[in-house]
């Protein structure tokens, strides 16, 4: 198998605001110039598209590309709940390393202006308030209030257990959300720059006891684009390509006790990830920088865990002792996570690989980890899936998917 | 880029019927699973889904069923995505299968196609999901206007739209997963309900609802699970540029054939039996031009002279295609290929004699001016 690596990155500012074709041209377009100079790289030198929505519209890839001169070229579709961005680069990447595609584009986003659906592709209304719900149909997410929002819920449970079992307090989970909005204040592209204090997240209005407002994330539009090239011929395009060190996607096991299976799939994927590098891989000397689905607090803690970045039930003191803050040992979440730009199902996981990318090249101005080589990103989801206590907990949901990838520049 | 196989195939037979989606993918993959010697749930390494009008995470959702279909426990932990391509969605569910193993990362892969659709044409409902609706036939108007212009342009007549729809139904009477088995002449087929002038209602594909998996494998160990594997020597995805409209009804497809036979390593005259998406009785006159089998302008002289037919030199849809065996998108493309496969094995329902050894798929699809999807896969005997 070929090495591949990331030429070009293009990410839009996640916000309320925009349609997704709109994010998603804006998105392709930057990724294209970014590639280094004019003329390096011709558009009909993309060979194909992995595209990713989880709007079930059909044909989105083509509506992303067709009005940039695209045309021509293979497109895939790809839908896979919260980690539909990831599944794309998983694909292009095989594809790539595989010899049988050598410059590939990946584009994927959300859109749920005006509330979901085709026409909301297209529209620039505002993604209405509410909570995520699979649409009556089934066939659809959709955005609606209700008085008792499901993913708030589910995670709720988790982080009580996690807090019954490792003794995780309160104030540990608002430390995660003060410092991912801390590193948002000094990203520039992101959506909420207000920085909070711990007291202020734990007296805002409780959700589900023990989440408070502040620990959810607010549902936004998004794109993000990638294109990838086979390392040996990356400099040629790109001054500070970022090589793809390990991917791996798993999803959840039956029959994995409640708490247990909020790690196992993760730990698999880590797991996989690592070894694609080396057997003895060591996550917590390795890694410069990390990137984790910090879609409620717990998210976050339990992916330092089964990350291996520290020890089962350590997390809160990690978090504590500000080794994942900026200008810690190990700092994490350096964009401000999902917490400071809002959630864009299918992109933001594609944004975590995005913000390393920016990171190993040293362009993360005021948030720049020094001398990063090494960087990780986590997401998962969805559908009522493992991590939720879903199908392992028994009956509810099938088994989701989750994601781990490592970045490097060296 | 290693070899890859397909070693084990399955289908559920196509009509409209209750059963839920995930039901019907289930069964499909236990047919899969029934068609290779020692193979369980739990070998598979990935599992892709094609599904056009599905949901989230419906790959997922099938696999969760697969324990009450086969007793074997679906939820392995393994990588399951969902592919969406419109009418292309099963295909593109194989095309990364085979994708996944030629890059060396698995070994034995699932594809599964599933799609459950009402009766009517094809539309989108308000919120831009599939639907089948009574009276909304902005597809067929499309066919129907390059029918027109082919007939025009060289003289194409009404009876050889009829006589490949004609074709399809002597195909689908042996194939007992065929939707419509019934006979029909080329005067039943003209004096039938107009849809779209040209088109009358058995010159179009009827919806469907059905579902297809298929098992891949690498090919240094497809023997320990199939006596015949069929080897994938080729795999072509393109999209539509801006042609006019007659135009773009060859130059996608133009491309992709071309591109697939470098690949391959073979011309159109190696082909022994073929697939190609008859939607439309034009699109599939059409797709006799655009792969090389007949000259430009000389697709209606093909078929009048019976290549395509039984007992032809190159037989075309020999399980009834998709305006008899029915179309329902997802587990379109795994159909075509459940097909080949039997044909290269030499025990398909309307055997091609001599036994052909390389086979052709061509699947198409999406929505009208934004590009579709076009694919050309070659298969071969990979024993």
């Amino acid at each position: 198998m070929r090495d591949v690596s990331i030429i070009g990155v293009g990410k839009t500012d996640f916000s309320a605001q925009g349609g997704l074709i709109t994010h998603a041209e804006n998105a392709i377009k930057t990724a294209i110039e970014d590639v280094k100079g004019e003329g390096i790289l011709k558009k009909e030198d993309i060979q194909v598209c992995y595209s990713g929505c989880t709007t079930t519209v059909t044909n989105v890839g083509q509506m992303m590309i067709m009005n940039q001169g695209l045309l021509g070229m293979g497109v895939f579709n790809i839908e896979n709940g919260f980690i539909t961005g990831l599944s794309a680069l998983y694909s292009a990447w095989q594809a790539v390393a595989g010899g049988l595609y050598d410059i590939v584009l990946v584009c994927s986003g959300a859109s749920f202006s005006g509330g979901g659906g085709f026409m909301s592709l297209f529209s620039n209304d505002k993604v209405p308030d509410g909570d995520l719900l699979t649409h009556k149909t089934g066939k659809a997410w959709s955005i609606k209030p209700t008085k008792h929002p499901l993913y708030p819920r589910l995670f709720a449970q988790l982080t009580r257990r996690h807090m019954e079992t490792y003794g995780t307090t309160s104030e540990q989970l608002a430390q995660v959300v003060v410092k991912n909005r801390k590193n948002g204040a000094i990203n520039p592209r992101a959506m909420l720059k207000e920085e909070v204090t711990t007291e202020q997240v734990l007296k805002s209005a409780i959700v589900a006891d023990p989440l408070t407002e502040s620990m959810c994330t607010p549902i936004v539009n998004g794109a993000v684009a990638l294109l990838l090239c086979p390392s040996k011929h990356a400099t040629y395009y790109q001054d500070k390509p970022v090589r793809i060190g390990g991917i791996a996607i798993t999803s959840g096991k039956a029959g994995v006790p409640y708490l247990e299976s909020a790690y196992e799939a993760t730990e698999r994927a880590a797991r996989q990830a690592y070894r694609m590098i080396d057997p003895f891989f060591r996550a917590r000397s390795t890694l410069n920088v990390a990137q984790v689905i910090d879609m409620f607090p717990i998210t976050e803690l339990v992916s330092y865990e089964a990350m291996g970045l520290c020890g089962k039930g350590e997390s809160g003191k990690l978090v504590e002792e500000g080794i994942t803050s900026l200008g810690g040992e190990l700092p994490v979440n350096t964009d401000g996570g999902v917490i400071a730009n809002g959630f864009a199902l299918g992109a933001s996981d594609l944004a975590q690989v995005v913000e390393n990318v920016y990171q190993l090249r040293g362009e993360a101005g005021e948030r720049q980890v020094p001398e990063a080589k090494w960087a990780a990103s986590h997401f998962m989801g969805s559908g009522g899936s493992t991590f939720c206590g879903g199908y392992g907990g028994r009956g509810f949901g099938p088994g989701g998917g989750y994601a781990v990838t490592v970045v490097t520049n060296q | 880029m290693r070899k890859v196989c397909v070693i084990g195939v399955g289908m559920t037979e196509f009509r409209h019927r209750p059963e839920s989606i995930t039901d019907i993918g289930a069964k499909a993959i236990h047919e899969a699973f029934n068609d290779v010697k020692k193979l369980k749930v739990s070998d598979i390494e990935a599992v892709y889904c094609g599904n056009a009008s599905g949901a989230p995470m419906i790959g997922q959702r099938i696999m969760a069923r697969l324990k009450d279909e086969m007793g074997q426990e679906g939820l392995t932990g393994v990588p399951i995505s969902n592919w969406e391509n419109m009418c292309t969605s099963g295909t593109c569910a194989a095309i990364a299968a085979y994708q996944d193993i030629a890059s060396g990362l698995h070994d034995i892969v699932l594809q599964v196609g599933s799609e459950k659709l009402g009766r009517g044409a094809l539309s989108m409902d308000e919120s831009g999901r599939l639907t089948t609706a009574k009276g909304m036939d902005p597809v067929p108007q499309m066919f129907a206007a390059q029918a027109k212009l082919h007939m025009d342009r060289f003289g194409t007549k009404r009876e050889h739209l009829a006589m490949i729809a004609a074709k399809s139904k002597e195909y689908a009477r042996r194939n007992p997963n065929a939707q419509y088995r019934e006979q029909l002449s080329v005067d039943d087929i003209l004096n039938a309900r107009m849809i779209a002038d040209p088109l009358t209602l058995y010159m179009c594909c009827p919806t469907s609802t059905g579902g297809s998996s298929l098992i891949f494998c690498a090919a240094d160990i497809a023997k320990e699970f199939q006596d015949k594997p069929v080897e994938v020597a080729a795999s072509v995805i393109k999209t539509a540029r801006g042609t006019p409209q007659l135009e773009s009804g060859w130059d996608p497809n133009i491309r992709a054939s071309r591109e697939a036979y470098k690949i391959a390593g073979i011309t159109a005259s190696d082909i022994g039996v073929a697939q190609c998406h008859d939607c439309f009785a034009i699109a599939e006159l059409m797709h006799y031009e655009s792969f090389g089998w007949a000259e430009i302008g000389k697709g209606g002289k093909w078929i009048e002279e019976g290549h395509p037919c039984m007992g032809g030199d190159l037989p075309v849809n020999t399980d009834g295609g998709l305006i008899s065996k029915g179309h329902p998108l997802g587990a379109t493309g795994g159909a075509q290929i459940y097909e080949l496969v039997h044909q290269l094995r030499g025990d398909a329902h309307n055997q091609v004699l001599p036994i052909p050894e390389v086979a052709f798929q061509h699947n198409m699809g999406g929505g009208v001016g934004i590009g579709m999807a076009y694919i050309v896969n070659i298969f071969k005997r990979g024993w």
